[in-house]
């Protein structure tokens, strides 16, 4: 009998520090110190992962085959070797893909609430700074 | 690796209390997993704040991140512990759990003058606590038998004791192991001669991984368990198991025990390294059958591997030898 095929939707949602996590590591390898810089980079500061959130969270991110550990080591002369670099796997794409797909319909289902639809057509408060 | 100044006192003190944190809080498979990595970041965290802000930066440091990795270690044992047979965790057992814990770390020395008072007081007093708990949380029925959960409901590495703190099993689960399904591992962490029998010195036992349902529904009845494994470098056995817990009588005595074996069990072994095998067992599971625990059994070193496991009962069965 073969064996399903592991379903993206039953991962959703995602918590804020996984999605930021992965949402990082879209654009490629990354190891811990730069995911936690890169997430506090694309939040404004607003979301800063501690060592043992983030590290918790990319183990149960490895055990439930979204992410996996690279191969790939720095070059010593460059970077620390001691770095363990982490990339998405396949489902792990699929998994971002669906939660991306529920914030979007989230997000369309917000803007049909009359008491929100002007508040979202003007420009965020940081926009206009 | 480029040659790096000593840090400052300020971030060399935080990363010991921290490493302290980790040690004491959480579960010592995090902490040989993770632990360096996260404090490896947590240092690239302090020195950070110092370039900064210097030590008033590192102090301010201190208290989201002691808060977070405490909050995280706790977080991460109840997780382990939800991923044993009782779903249902009281904070009893919690802290139960968590002193067991903290016991199972001291020194050999503090562990000797412990062991009467563990094996008298502790060990007899948790298991009775924890019986009607666990009795009213096991499964009826075989569940997460393509591990599409993970380790739900699968218990173990369970039947050995720590040495110095380490624990030399660990269990896994390859995602394409056995034709492109998941296969469910145990494995001893020792893979050469020599390690493989200080492993058999400290750790005779039979250690298992297994789910356990209530024997209710097939009292009376052939239980049939089939399953597909795969051994590496198995020295002395391993193989499948199940192994039958019975109902002691309402009045104990130290003559029934003597004369009446607590549980039966088959197992179906193998040794050294093979490929695939098609393995089965069949059980009869006696009327005063408790509960049932099938899975994979280790006796001493190597790596099994289980796929595609299969657990139904037979009407007319013929038994196996045991």
């Amino acid at each position: 009998m073969p064996y399903p095929a592991p379903n993206p939707e039953e991962k959703v949602p995602l918590t804020p520090a996984v999605f930021h996590i992965l949402l990082s590591l879209a654009d490629g390898e990354r190891h811990g110190y730069a995911i936690r810089r890169d997430i506090a980079a694309h939040t404004d500061g607003k979301l800063r992962l501690g060592p043992a959130t983030l590290y918790r969270s990319i183990k149960h991110l490895v055990e439930d085959g979204l992410i996996e550990e690279s191969d790939v080591r720095p070059d010593p002369a460059l970077d620390d070797e001691r770095r363990h670099y982490y990339r998405l796997t396949d489902f792990g794409r699929q998994v971002m893909v669906a939660e991306v797909r529920r914030l979007e319909r989230v997000l369309a289902l917000a803007r049909t609430r009359r008491g929100l639809r002007g508040l979202l057509a003007m420009p965020s408060s940081e926009g206009r700074n | 690796m480029r040659p790096q100044p000593s840090p400052p006192w300020i971030v060399r003190l935080s990363v010991r209390i921290y490493r302290g944190l980790l040690r004491g809080t959480g579960p010592s498979h995090y902490f040989h997993a993770y632990g360096a990595l996260t404090l490896q970041l947590f240092r690239e965290c302090c020195l950070d704040a110092y370039r900064e802000r210097g030590p008033l930066g590192v102090l301010s440091l201190w208290l989201p991140s002691f808060s977070d990795a405490i909050a995280q270690m706790v977080l991460e044992f109840l997780c382990q512990q939800q991923y044993t047979s009782q779903p249902r965790v009281s904070v009893g057992t919690v802290v139960s759990a968590l002193a067991l814990e903290w016991f199972s770390a001291p020194t050999d020395f503090v562990r000797s003058l412990m062991r009467p008072f563990m094996s008298h007081v502790w060990h007899p007093l948790t298991r009775e606590l924890s019986r009607p708990l666990i009795s009213a949380s096991r499964l009826s029925s075989p569940t997460n038998m393509r591990f599409e959960r993970q380790f739900l409901h699968w218990r173990g590495p369970h039947g050995w004791r720590s040495h110095r703190g380490r624990k030399p099993y660990e269990r896994g689960i390859d995602l394409r192991a056995f034709q492109g399904m998941p296969a469910l591992f145990l494995r001893s962490k020792a893979r050469a001669a020599a390690d493989i029998e200080r492993v058999m010195k400290f750790h005779p036992l039979d250690v298992m991984l297994t789910q356990t349902i209530k024997a209710e529904a097939y009292r009376g009845k052939h239980l049939h368990f089939a399953a597909d494994v795969k051994v590496d470098h198995v020295a002395p056995q391993a193989g499948l198991v199940i192994d039958v817990l019975l109902n002691p009588p309402e009045k104990l005595s130290e003559r029934w025990h003597q004369n009446h074996p607590q549980s039966v069990r088959q197992e179906q072994l193998a040794q050294g390294t093979h490929d695939w095998t098609h393995c089965d067992i069949t059980i009869s599971v006696p009327a005063n059958a408790q509960s049932i625990d099938f899975g994979l059994i280790l006796h001493g070193a190597g790596q099994i591997w289980l796929a595609n496991p299969q657990l139904e009962v037979r009407e007319q069965d013929v038994m196996q030898p045991a």
